[in-house]
């Protein structure tokens, strides 16, 4: 179940722009790693990247492997993404969408008989997606929506889950869920990699930070050490207060 | 439970069966009583019905199953519901270059095949090979600028039809003319023969990445994390609708509008799943080119109307009322 990924030197340009510049790091398995930066950073853009979208000069390595020598079913079962939204979903059903986001591990015979009911089902039932089974994923509201991305991603059984704000259309009490999922996820040896802009959530989930700033990396180490009012105001370029979590030794940022 | 999904079979039922029926039904129909009683007559009916009506019913299915088919692919893939087989220049291409054989070598005919059957197929592969090329620019195959490409060509060889067909003389333009309407007339069942070559050529592949339409119609990013080898699906999927579609054109004369509204209607009826899509959509496209060649012969009967013409008549209101639909929904 354990599984890394190494970057080395990852440089993206998008037409005249510099995307990503030199990006290096090293995930470890098992480990939980948050994305964060400013808009523009390239956040998305390392998360495509290591999915191999973007034609980068890349140096991606997955379990030692470079990316682009793992053929598309393969890297499936190994990563699983987790966009922020789609933005046009099918007139089908929930369990219809699960069904295909299994199409690594399923035939074609499965679409006709429909396979993997118990994944589905378990999947449905951990991120709390109670809907009708006729009801058309068309008329989810937003956060159903990303519950049922999040599903997919679970429906997958990838050992690497790249997720890019997960939780924004979510309620805090789907966004306190969802992370537990996670953190279970993490201890039961998936290796977790996110984008956020939410720094509070990122340092309190994640075992690390990776901060990124037009393109190059400004940071990557533990997330309670990065919350400091000099890295945070060299980051975002503002000031923020920093008050003590109730619970956790760990610095909360608060607007001023 | 699970009413939406017995609901969507039960419409691809009814696709069907319709379709049997208007399968089963036009072949009955035209300007000759096929059920005449007239003995004398009996070997000449006989003929009609064997070496006329019906190579022509089974040439229409197949055209019309294919432009089905193909349009459906493209729309899934392309995520656009305007999209049809004619979209990436095919059309285009072959009409060009059935008018450049037309005007070039007129009477030139080889076992059967005349010069516009040359000149369509010649044409359709020449837009597909340049539309590729430029799709593929900068060396990565991108369907976006694929599309574009697509209809850059098509303007391309419009303007270049509408130059020959200054150049011609007045039956080189009403030949010309009358091919670009569109047409069924056959004897024999070569045509047939090459059609359901093409149409099955297309459902094959069609039913090949049946799983991967799926996906990619919802999101290329989202397909290739599932694992769908997007790109490449892409391109295999581009060369055999344009190279079948290529062929239909070349036999047929483009017949608009059957790859945007079957499609269309059978997504409203069965649903985007292509388990149920692809077989209400082959069907339903195939039986209603059936009718509309029955319609083309026999409402001006004893004249012919070019079964374009019927197609396009119905394509313009449906349209409208996609609009209409539109704007309520």
């Amino acid at each position: 179940m354990q599984s890394t990924i190494e970057v080395k030197s990852l440089t993206l340009k998008l037409g005249p722009e510099q995307i990503l510049n030199e990006v290096s790091f090293s995930i470890s398995p098992q480990s939980k790693t948050a994305i964060i930066g400013p808009n523009g950073a390239g956040k998305t853009s390392l998360l495509r990247s290591i999915l191999g979208f973007h034609p980068s000069r890349s140096n991606v390595f997955i379990d030692g492997e470079r990316l682009e020598t793992i053929s598309a079913k393969r890297r499936a079962s190994k990563i699983a993404y987790v966009p922020q939204s789609v933005s046009a979903m099918p007139a089908i059903s929930a369990r219809e969408f699960l069904q295909m986001s299994r199409y690594a591990h399923s035939t074609l015979f499965d679409s006709f008989s429909g396979g993997s009911e118990q994944i589905i089902d378990q999947a449905l039932e951990r991120v709390r997606l109670e809907i009708s089974v006729d009801k058309l994923i068309t008329s989810f509201s937003q956060g159903e929506k990303q519950k049922l991305l999040i599903a997919s991603a679970l429906c997958q059984g990838s050992p690497i889950l790249l997720l890019d704000e997960p939780t924004s259309y979510l309620d805090p009490s789907s966004e306190e869920h969802i992370f537990h999922i996670l953190d279970e996820l993490s201890l039961s040896g998936h290796t977790i990699l996110l984008v956020s802009h939410d720094i509070n959530r990122a340092a309190l989930f994640a075992d690390r930070v990776l901060a990124l700033k037009k393109g190059e990396v400004c940071y990557f180490g533990s997330a309670p050490q990065f919350m400091t009012q000099h890295a945070l105001s060299e980051l975002y370029g503002s000031s923020f207060f920093l008050l003590p979590h109730p619970e956790r030794n760990i610095p909360m940022m608060v607007p001023r | 439970m699970f009413a939406l999904a017995a609901r969507r079979r039960r419409f691809l039922l009814i696709i069907i069966a319709f379709s049997a029926a208007a399968v089963c039904t036009a072949p009955l129909v035209g300007v000759v009583n096929i059920f005449s009683f007239d003995t004398e007559r009996a070997a000449d009916l006989h003929s009609i019905f064997w070496s006329l009506r019906m190579p022509r019913i089974l040439l229409a299915f197949a055209c019309g199953m294919a432009l089905g088919v193909g349009g459906l692919i493209f729309q899934t893939m392309l995520r656009n519901p305007l999209a049809t087989p004619y979209t990436l220049g095919v059309a285009s291409g072959a009409s060009c270059g059935a008018v450049i054989l037309i005007l070039a070598a007129p009477g030139w005919a080889y076992g059967g095949i005349n010069s516009s059957v040359v000149g369509g197929w010649s044409g359709a592969m020449l837009a597909t090979g340049l539309v590729y090329a430029l799709g593929s620019v900068a060396g990565v195959f991108s369907i976006g600028t694929l599309l574009l490409a697509g209809v850059a060509m098509s303007f391309f060889f419009s303007s270049l039809i509408l130059f020959f067909q200054y150049l011609g003389d007045p039956a080189q333009i009403y030949r010309i003319v009358r091919w670009l309407m569109g047409g069924l007339e056959t004897v024999g069942y070569r045509d047939a023969a090459l059609s359901w070559t093409m149409a099955i050529l297309l459902l094959v592949v069609a039913l090949k990445y049946l799983r991967e339409l799926d996906a990619m119609g919802i999101d290329d990013e989202l397909a290739g994390s599932w694992g769908v080898p997007v790109a490449v699906v892409q391109r295999r999927l581009f060369f055999a609708v344009s190279l079948s579609i290529g062929g239909i054109v070349s036999i047929t004369g483009p017949i608009g509008f059957i790859g945007i509204m079957l499609p269309h209607v059978c997504r409203q009826l069965v649903g985007p799943r292509m388990t149920l899509l692809l077989p209400a959509t082959a069907t339903a496209s195939g039986a209603f080119l059936v009718f509309c060649d029955a319609a083309a012969r026999t409402i001006a009967s004893p004249a012919e109307i070019p079964v374009g013409i019927i197609t396009a008549l119905l394509g313009g209101p449906f349209f409208i009322w996609i609009l209409l639909s539109r704007r309520s929904g």
